[in-house]
């Protein structure tokens, strides 16, 4: 989302975002018999799908970055997406995400029109009152939130509806429940963005004005595409239907309902419920003090809700700041300090017990066991140069007394 | 066979040695002519390279082709016997192409102290060593060529590496000939024990006489050795001093090639040959291995240096190898196998691109480094490709190095435990999003945002012809092996079955 507008437009609206519910969709054998998504009542799938439907749909309320607006609408769309196949409400899920494709990507390139004219995705700080000075941004942005409000005849309401439908026939009262909330919240917080960035007055410092050709065409194209593409499954045409279901779903015996006027008439009132609300709140209402920031609990809800739950302070503070930070640190404190410094102390005591083997038993031990040696001889050495003192009496003397103790030694032994 | 089929392996081993001794003849001012004869001698062995490529049997890629077998040193049984199959011949290209590479990237950019000649010929002894170690039949000639890149790697690193050099060099030289003191323990026991004789292809068939035992131990001496080079936890701490000290070809060299050895060394030698005490061994094997997979990548996340997260990165592809491995069965070989090869080629260009990193900047230090993308755009870009490649993005080679030897962990061979390997499975998966971690933010300090101010002024060279020459082959070959793996596979599949065929999958 923070990535450029067209990308948002294509990733975040249509495609990569779906690869998830498009999976459960593939393989929705295995989903539906494991999971006995034909039992009813609830099920991991659409409790998952159920909760990011409102949780994102809440943040979707609290933001100021247009983008990020639609962006946890997508998120909460997807939410409707999942509740779906968790519900057993297979074509419908899938068709919701047909048409939330247009209708998202209308938003989104719609928003970056917008920019385009105000060089900001700040709906509070610099825009309002955009509908004079943009016309064809305007009307396909509103087309854009009527269709993802769920309002017939336009895309949304087709699918959507055929969700609640799916989820109340086939036994999930909760998610029934959940699924109006959200709509509710859905038409809700769209009303509140267009008014925003729309209606009221300018409070940007530019001099907005519409956008070329090249940006309003792909509007306009995507906007007769968020009118029509309902018709697509709408009941007695049901081509979607007949085009997307796979043998897989018909053997398991996923059941498809018949529209009926009853829930289709509550959803619609549903959302309309939502837009007067929030028409009394910010269209009416302009200049006086919100509950939000009136109250404490308000203050404490609504920064709970832009902090986004602090889930981000979990995840990237938390978590990766733990593993990339301390625990990262400290493995390799280990690695240099432990096993190195074994290594390390291999080499040491190698190098110790090296130098005592030289110095003590080489040199001191067996070299001295050598210089011994020598020592020796030269003290026998130095012993027997006392008899060489060059006075030949001296040496005559002792002569004679060799020859004379040689010959008493013959004398005594014959 | 054909005369030059004959000598084509003894080409493949003795041309760069032949090349170096020419060398030593150059005069050692004469530098064009000595870069001249490395190119050309190198560029010739990779020519047999090829040609073993085209010639290769790949209906009998299970077989040793090309082999000779000669009388040696008669008074040891030892004989020269080389041989290539399927799962030697993809490495003995990798090597031959990395040598070239190294060869034309190092063209005007010496390492300091300047001496190309001394340079080139230990880069040619160098592959005399590898090319040898890969193509050997015969345990006496393995340990020669596995020893004998130990020395050219030593004065690479200890003569031009950086500032800490001498203690690494020296470090990684002791450390892996430890292992192979122990290496060779095992080998002279396999000669005693089973039949008076070191060749490889013999030995396989007696040395299942052996006792389990001592079979045990055997494969301990040689689990040392390999072990080692790999290298494994926790063995490894040789790694990353080696590489962050080394110049930029020697990384190159080390991670590229001479961490297969260690690999390739299971593979061939001590899985063939001790099926059963491999099989005692593997829960053990693969313990280590993906400890390696997440303390490397732990590792990586706690580096500022980038060479430093390279090496650390080293560590953690070889334990998706050594998982492969482990499990003992043919998709885990053959993805390790390919793991080498891709490993050998992603790691490679990211040692390069460190380098020439350090060359324009001064410094490997993240924390200065940024705004690469903006600066040296194409070198920011292959940054981010060679990233996304070392994280396993599929439609890249590392892809198939990783998620093959993840699958293979669900199924090891027969008599492995299940819930272990599964459990292998799920750390190496969870190694996988560490990988993409540490890759990313490497790439992000470095190549995103805007430059620092240190450098913002300086006046930094883009990626030059040279290295462009140098690059250009190893980024296709990560793209096209990425996207149709089965040339490696289709080489390997062959030989990694025959490889198990005594463990019984």
């Amino acid at each position: 989302m923070a990535g450029p507008t067209p990308v948002s437009a294509l990733i975040h609206a249509a495609t990569m975002v779906v690869a998830g519910v498009y999976l459960i969709a593939r393989l929705y054998g295995v989903f539906y018999r494991g999971f006995s998504i034909a039992h009813g009542g609830a099920n991991l799938v659409s409790v998952i799908g159920a909760v990011t439907l409102v949780i994102a749909a809440v943040l979707a309320f609290v933001q100021d970055d247009i983008k990020k607006v639609l962006a946890y609408s997508t998120v909460s769309q997807l939410g409707y997406m999942v509740m779906a196949l968790g519900v057993g409400a297979w074509t419908a899920g899938i068709f919701h995400l047909f048409t939330h494709a247009f209708f998202k990507a209308l938003l989104f390139l719609g928003a970056g029109s917008v920019s385009h004219a105000v060089h900001s995705f700040d709906m509070k700080k610099d825009m309002g009152g955009l509908r004079k000075h943009m016309p064809v941004t305007f009307w396909t942005f509103i087309i854009g939130s009527v269709a993802l409000a769920g309002i017939p005849p336009l895309a949304g309401f087709w699918s959507k509806d055929e969700i609640l439908l799916g989820a109340s026939r086939n036994g999930y009262p909760v998610m029934v429940a959940m699924g109006f909330i959200g709509a509710f919240m859905t038409a809700a917080y769209m009303t509140r963005c267009c008014y925003l960035t729309f209606f009221g007055h300018y409070r940007g410092h530019g001099q907005p004005h519409e956008s070329p050709p090249a940006i309003t065409v792909p509007l306009g194209i995507l906007a007769v595409f968020s009118v029509l593409a309902g018709l697509l499954n709408a009941p007695g045409i049901s081509l979607f239907r007949k085009w997307t279901t796979t043998d897989v779903v018909e053997r398991a015996h996923v059941p498809e309902h018949a529209f009926a006027v009853g829930p289709a008439a509550l959803s619609v009132l549903v959302a309309l419920i939502g837009i007067g609300v929030a028409y009394a709140y910010w269209f009416r209402d302009e200049g006086r003090p919100r509950v939000v920031e009136r109250s404490s609990v308000g203050r404490g809800a609504y920064r709970f809700a832009v902090r986004k739950y602090y889930l981000d302070d979990v995840y990237t503070g938390g978590i990766v700041g733990s593993v990339k930070g301390p625990i990262a640190a400290g493995m390799y404190w280990f690695d240099q300090h432990v096993i190195d410094a074994t290594v390390d102390g291999v080499a040491t005591v190698s190098r110790a017990v090296a130098g005592f083997v030289y110095d003590v038993i080489d040199q001191k031990i067996v070299d001295g066991l050598v210089n011994a040696t020598g020592a020796t001889a030269e003290g026998g050495g130095g012993l027997l140069r006392i008899i060489q003192t060059g006075r030949v009496q001296q040496y005559a003397a002792i002569l004679f007394g060799a020859v004379v103790i040689f010959a008493a030694a013959l004398v005594l032994a014959t | 066979m054909n005369a030059f089929d004959h000598w084509a392996l003894g080409a493949a081993v003795f041309l760069p040695a032949v090349a170096a001794g020419l060398l030593l003849l150059v005069p050692r001012a004469q530098e064009t002519a000595q870069k001249a004869v490395a190119l050309v001698f190198t560029v010739a062995t990779t020519g047999v390279g090829v040609y073993l490529l085209t010639q290769f049997d790949y209906g009998n890629s299970r077989k040793l082709q090309f082999v000779v077998n000669n009388r040696w040193i008669d008074v040891i049984n030892s004989r020269y016997h080389v041989g290539v199959d399927g799962i030697s011949l993809p490495l003995l290209l990798l090597s031959m192409v990395i040598t070239v590479m190294c060869v034309v990237y190092s063209w005007n950019h010496w390492p300091e102290p300047h001496n190309p000649k001394a340079f080139l010929i230990l880069m040619l002894v160098l592959e005399t060593g590898m090319n040898g170690t890969f193509l050997a039949q015969d345990l006496i000639l393995f340990f020669v060529f596995f020893e004998l890149v130990l020395l050219p790697m030593y004065f690479m690193i200890g003569v031009w590496g950086g500032p800490n050099r001498q203690y690494a060099a020296i470090k990684f030289f002791l450390f892996t000939l430890f292992g192979s003191a122990l290496m060779i323990l095992s080998f002279l026991a396999l000669y005693f024990k089973g039949g008076q004789t070191f060749d490889m292809v013999a030995l396989q068939h007696s040395a299942q006489t052996i006792a389990h035992s001592t079979q045990l131990l055997i494969f301990a001496g040689l689990f040392m050795g390999f072990a080692i080079k790999v290298p494994m936890f926790p063995f490894h701490t040789w790694l990353p001093d080696a590489h962050t000290e080394a110049p930029t070809v020697g990384s190159v060299f080390l991670a590229a090639i001479l961490l297969k050895l260690g690999t390739y060394g299971f593979v061939r030698i001590a899985i063939p040959i001790l099926p059963q005490a491999a099989h005692s061994w593997a829960p053990y094997i693969g313990v280590l291995a993906v400890i390696g997979i997440i303390y490397g990548a732990l590792g990586c996340l706690a580096q500022r240096d980038m060479k430093r997260l390279i090496a650390f990165s080293s560590v953690a592809h070889m334990g998706f190898v050594m998982l492969g491995i482990a499990t003992l069965s043919p998709i885990g070989i053959n993805a390790a196998v390919f793991g080498m090869v891709a490993h050998g080629l992603i790691t490679g260009m990211l040692f390069f691109i460190a380098g020439s990193v350090q060359e324009r900047f001064g410094t490997r230090e993240l924390s200065r480094l940024g705004g690469m993308l903006v600066q040296t755009p194409r070198m920011g870009w292959i940054l981010g490709f060679c990233a996304m490649a070392s994280l396993g993005l599929p439609g890249l080679a590392g892809f198939w190095g990783e998620f093959p030897a993840i699958l293979s962990s669900y199924q090891p061979a027969a008599g492995l435990s299940l819930a272990l390997f599964r459990t292998f499975m799920v750390v190496a998966a969870v190694g996988t999003v560490f990988a993409a971690g540490y890759l990313l933010w490497m790439l992000q300090r470095a190549a995103f945002g805007v430059p620092k101010a240190e450098f913002a002024d300086a006046h930094i060279h883009d990626v030059h012809v040279p290295e462009y020459i140098a690059w250009t082959p190893l980024l296709v070959l990560i793209l096209v092996l990425g996207l149709y793996p089965n040339l490696i596979f289709h080489m390997t599949d062959g030989a990694v079955h025959q490889a198990l065929r005594a463990i019984g999958t």
